[in-house]
């Protein structure tokens, strides 16, 4: 995937949340943004899958100026996934798939049946088709969730701290089907605290501070990482 | 070994049981009570039953009314033109200040009788509607927060459109979850109902009492009554339980 972001700012409420952010990032299938709370790592995700945009600056995701892109037209080509699961609690789990492939991806019915009982069955959520989220764990809906954003063939799939809202069983649970995804080559942004993983699912880590990316570069920077602060962020990460 | 399901029903009967024989014995320990005795009113059966009838049919009447001008009413309130959201806001306050009786005697004089409506179930009916409609509005508001902003995001961030959300999401959702408020203000319109007698609707009440005018037996008459009225209402009560358990399973 290709990220390209240039001069963007946002600020909420007159204060400054992401402050010249610039990157350019070329054929990297797994990025992680880490840093502490408050760092920006959610507003920018949100700007790269456009569910905000930018005060100013430029934004290239793939080959998708998002200054130009009917939001629509965009929201079709990516999958994103919130910290908390947002299944519809009225459907069950396998409708809360096809809905989106029948009415948004024009699939027939028995395409969008087939796509999702295969993804289902991959991520082992087979026995759970016909359940609603009410009578799913935290950690299982959260793997529909994730179902569901790759059913539609995303182009990128972003993720906003997906585990945050779950305890540590349902969070490696969790962890692993994003591991899953890093094998079939998806490309994916993720959002995350949780260090450890992203070491392991993703080749590309953008470390953020206060607004700014203080760091980035392949996993190795978290070996060794180069700047005060995100020395400081590890040693207080695995201090515990 | 009785089975759960039949140590219930007994447990069931038995309270019913004592129930019944506290009030009887209430009754019937006390001399200055009178002997029932129903048989007065047999030839009052048609007229009764008719009441009856009607008190079902002006209170779906009033449900279906009332939910229309609830969902007027839930758009006032939430309009961003304030002139529009006070005149809600004025009502609401009027209606829930109000004794149901005295609301009803007032919109008969001061919206039947100078609109020349003669046809006193009608104007019984506007004013139970009236009167409901702040109830109505409360159940589609309270609908609305329960969809929360996460999935109105994610309903955005898989591109679907207005249209499609409200179709598939928000209206599906919306129905499932004001049915049963739904049915317990229906309970609440069949109780409320029994005062349109004051405007002189025939319904149960109204009928019962010009029964009782002529029979004199005041206490079976209201026995009678009540009897008719939980008949109604106790089958909607139990469906707004049953309704809102499966209701709470979705959640």
């Amino acid at each position: 995937m290709e990220l390209k972001l240039h001069n963007v700012n946002k600020t909420y409420d007159e204060k400054d949340i992401l402050i010249d952010i610039n990157l350019d990032i070329h054929d990297e299938s797994g990025i992680a943004i880490i840093g502490p709370s408050g760092a920006g790592k959610s507003t920018l995700l949100r700007l790269l899958s456009l569910i905000e945009k930018p005060d100013s600056g430029e934004i290239h995701v793939n080959k998708y100026d998002l200054n130009e892109i009917e939001p629509e037209e965009y929201y079709k080509k990516i999958g994103f996934v919130f910290q908390a699961h947002t299944l519809f609690p009225h459907l069950t789990v396998l409708r809360n798939i096809t809905l989106i492939l029948e009415q948004v991806h024009n699939k027939t019915k028995e395409e969008a049946n087939k796509i999702a009982l295969d993804l289902l069955d991959r991520f082992e959520l087979s026995e759970h088709i016909h359940k609603r989220a009410s009578q799913l764990s935290g950690g299982q809906s959260q793997r529909v969730s994730i179902v569901r954003g790759i059913a539609i063939s995303p182009e990128v799939l972003f993720f906003d701290e997906p585990t945050s809202a779950l305890d540590p069983v349902l969070t490696q649970e969790v962890l692993s089907t994003i591991i899953k995804l890093r094998e079939e080559k998806m490309n994916f942004v993720i959002v995350t605290h949780e260090i450890l993983f992203a070491k392991k699912a993703a080749d590309f880590i953008i470390f953020m501070d206060c607004g700014k990316i203080v760091e980035m570069g392949h996993v190795d920077i978290l070996e060794n990482p180069q700047s005060k602060e995100l020395q400081n962020f590890l040693s207080n990460v695995f201090l515990w | 070994m009785i089975s759960d399901r039949q140590n219930r029903i007994l447990s069931f009967v038995a309270a019913l049981l004592i129930f019944g024989l506290f009030i009887a014995l209430i009754y019937y320990a006390f001399p200055a009570r009178a002997d029932l005795d129903f048989s007065s009113y047999y030839p009052w059966r048609n007229i009764i039953f008719k009441g009856w009838l009607l008190t079902i049919v002006v209170s779906i009447i009033v449900l279906v009314a009332s939910i229309i001008l609830g969902f007027l009413l839930y758009l006032l309130t939430n309009s961003k033109i304030l002139v529009l959201k006070y005149l809600g806001a004025i009502f609401n306050e009027i209606v829930f200040g109000s004794p149901l009786v005295v609301f009803l005697v007032i919109v008969y004089y001061f919206i039947g009788v100078p609109l020349h409506i003669n046809n006193r179930l009608i104007v019984g009916s506007i004013a139970l509607s009236l009167y409901m409609a702040p109830y109505m509005k409360n159940v589609f508001e309270g609908a609305m927060e329960s969809i929360d902003d996460m999935q109105y995001q994610a309903m955005t961030v898989f591109g679907f459109t207005t249209y499609q959300k409200y179709r598939y999401i928000i209206i599906p959702q919306l129905l499932k979850i004001i049915i049963p408020p739904l049915a317990g203000n229906l309970t609440f319109i069949v109780k409320g109902s029994s005062l349109l007698n004051f405007i002189g609707v025939p319904e149960l009440y109204n009928q019962i009492t010009t029964a009782q005018s002529n029979t004199y037996a005041v206490v079976e008459g209201y026995t009678l009554m009540l009897i008719m009225y939980l008949i109604i209402t106790i089958p909607l009560i139990r469906l707004t339980r049953s309704l809102e358990k499966k209701v709470a399973l979705w959640n």
